[in-house]
């Protein structure tokens, strides 16, 4: 019942006050948004604020409608997204502005991916099935963190958010062939940091993943 | 063939990712499926694609921050009417049982705190206030003299001194009920003399300041009501015993349901012959003792200005810094 409406409808219900829509909305985007979010800025405790603010937004714009918000001229998803992109974004920026560790520091990831196999070997005996699968989740996790922050945000998009490409171009302002680009590096860049995970077998990866 | 790859090499990402219309997906997939190169290229693709997907659907945001979330957006709707019917309580249903309670309870303590601040911290300001408005010159005179004095209240020793130790001019007229009070049991604590005023507030035993301090009562309705006083005067005396009230007048004595004569009523800017000049001086202390202070106050300051020179002026001058420190004056 809950894929019956559409988000448009939720938040048109959210604004005649029903809150249980807005529960639906959060219930449909706060787990994308989030792993969106925790990838893009590496910190559980900011992606957690960024979340609440991705949110917030959405009832602030709900509250007033003159505020600078969603129109229905886009689709909320694409909406909401920008959201979430535009405050990493910000934050990127003020990080750099600070002279701490940007976002863009990582924007010819060239070397990333090797200095990546150095710092995580490989399991060299999976004996327990589960420690294997929780290191394997490590090195997909620092494999994606070393993407460039483009790659890594139209990879995030289409894979998280599951965007089509079209509206990542929208999202990130980029033309749509650019967008394919870069989420085709990005998976070659991962396939290449994943090349012996893969060859273990893709299946037998994904069966212990369902299972842990 | 191999223009076939490159066709393929392009376009496969869509179909990776089911973006590929139906006559090209058709197309592009018979194309993989006769080209081993692109075949394994495919797969390479999906089998990295699975893995990531797999790590990333771990991620999940902590319950406390959805939580926060909605409360959020839950606080933003009241105003809003609730949601057409839905089956089970909806989330605006179970959040209002356990936010409105403590909303309303918080706006309903602070109106009464501040209803209550107002009407009982500082009743003599706001009264002082609409009494300024009536006769506003005469503070500043009068307030000098205030400074020499303690601005505590009077010592107790003090004002036990001015009893026994009564000034000529009052001495004829002492009045029967203050000594049997005290005889009685004496001076009451000061805490039990607090308590006992703000009992008699409460009860309206004596004229509540609140009331007058929201509307200020026009000259001739204060005339009214200071000859209303006069003949409160001697029960007063009765219910808010102090030793120090000086003297009684001969009105007093003869009842408090005697009616007053229309030339009785106060005139406290008359010379201090002590026909005249006891009715203030009775009140004035009533108001002490009651501790009305800023009434007290200006009628202290009324009695000074109108009898600077008499023997009570030192007391006066006392309970009018008493009655300052307990209720600063007005600017």
């Amino acid at each position: 019942m809950d894929g019956t409406l559409s988000d448009e409808q939720l938040l048109a219900a959210y604004r005649a006050g029903d809150v249980a829509a807005f529960e639906k909305l959060l219930a449909r985007h706060e787990k994308p948004i989030w792993t969106y979010l925790r990838r893009f800025v590496r910190r559980d405790d900011v992606a957690e604020d960024l979340l609440q603010e991705v949110f917030l937004r959405v009832v602030r714009d709900a509250q007033d409608a003159a505020a600078p918000g969603w129109k229905g001229q886009a689709k909320f998803s694409t909406w909401l997204y920008t959201i979430a992109r535009n405050l990493c974004v910000d934050r990127a920026r003020r990080e750099a502005i600070r002279g701490s560790t940007s976002m863009d520091a990582g924007g010819d990831g060239d070397e990333a991916p090797a200095s990546l196999h150095e710092r995580i070997p490989a399991p060299d005996r999976p004996a327990d099935a589960v420690l294997a699968n929780r290191q394997a989740a490590t090195r997909i996790d620092a494999a994606v963190a070393a993407l460039p922050d483009d790659q890594r945000e139209v990879f995030l998009m289409r894979e998280v958010m599951e965007l089509p490409f079209a509206e990542i171009a929208a999202v990130v302002g980029a033309s749509e062939p650019t967008v394919k680009s870069r989420m085709r590096y990005a998976l070659e860049k991962l396939r290449a940091a994943l090349a012996d995970l893969a060859g273990d077998g893709p299946g037998g990866a994904a069966e212990s993943g369902g299972a842990g | 063939m191999a223009a076939d790859c490159e066709l393929t090499r392009a376009r496969i990402l869509e179909l990776l990712y089911g973006e590929l219309a139906a006559p090209a997906r058709a197309e592009v997939t018979a194309h993989v499926k006769g080209c081993p190169t692109c075949k394994a290229e495919l797969a390479a693709l999906e089998s990295t694609r699975a893995l990531a997907r797999q790590a990333l659907a771990a991620d999940a945001p902590a319950p406390r921050v959805r939580a926060a979330i909605l409360q959020a957006a839950a606080a933003a709707v009241p105003a809003r009417k609730p949601a057409s019917s839905p089956a089970r309580p909806s989330l605006w249903e179970r959040l209002r049982g356990k936010w409105t309670f403590p909303t309303f309870a918080t706006v309903g303590a602070v109106a009464v705190f501040l209803l209550a601040s107002r009407i009982f911290m500082e009743p003599e300001k706001t009264y002082l206030r609409g009494r300024q408005g009536v006769a506003p010159a005469v503070a500043p005179e009068v307030a000098a003299p205030a400074e020499e004095t303690p601005p505590a209240a009077p010592a107790p020793a003090d004002l036990k001194r001015e009893v026994e130790e009564p000034a000529a001019d009052r001495a004829p007229a002492r009045h029967k009920p203050q000594p049997a009070r005290r005889a009685a049991g004496g001076r009451p604590p000061a805490d039990a003399r607090a308590k006992k005023s703000i009992d008699d507030l409460l009860e309206g035993a004596a004229p509540a300041p609140e009331t007058r301090a929201f509307a200020p009562p026009p000259p001739a309705a204060r005339a009214q009501r200071k000859e209303e006083e006069q003949q409160d005067r001697g029960a007063a005396a009765v219910e808010f015993d102090d030793d120090a009230i000086p003297a009684a007048p001969s009105r007093a004595a003869s009842g408090a349901g005697a009616p007053p004569a229309p030339s009785a009523a106060p005139a406290p800017r008359r010379a201090h012959a002590p026909g005249a000049a006891e009715s203030p001086a009775l009140r004035a202390d009533r108001l002490f003792a009651q501790r009305r202070w800023a009434e007290a106050a200006i009628a202290y300051r009324d009695l000074l200005r109108d009898a600077p020179r008499s023997p009570d002026a030192p007391r006066w001058r006392q309970r009018l810094a008493a009655c300052e420190a307990a209720a600063p004056p007005p600017r």
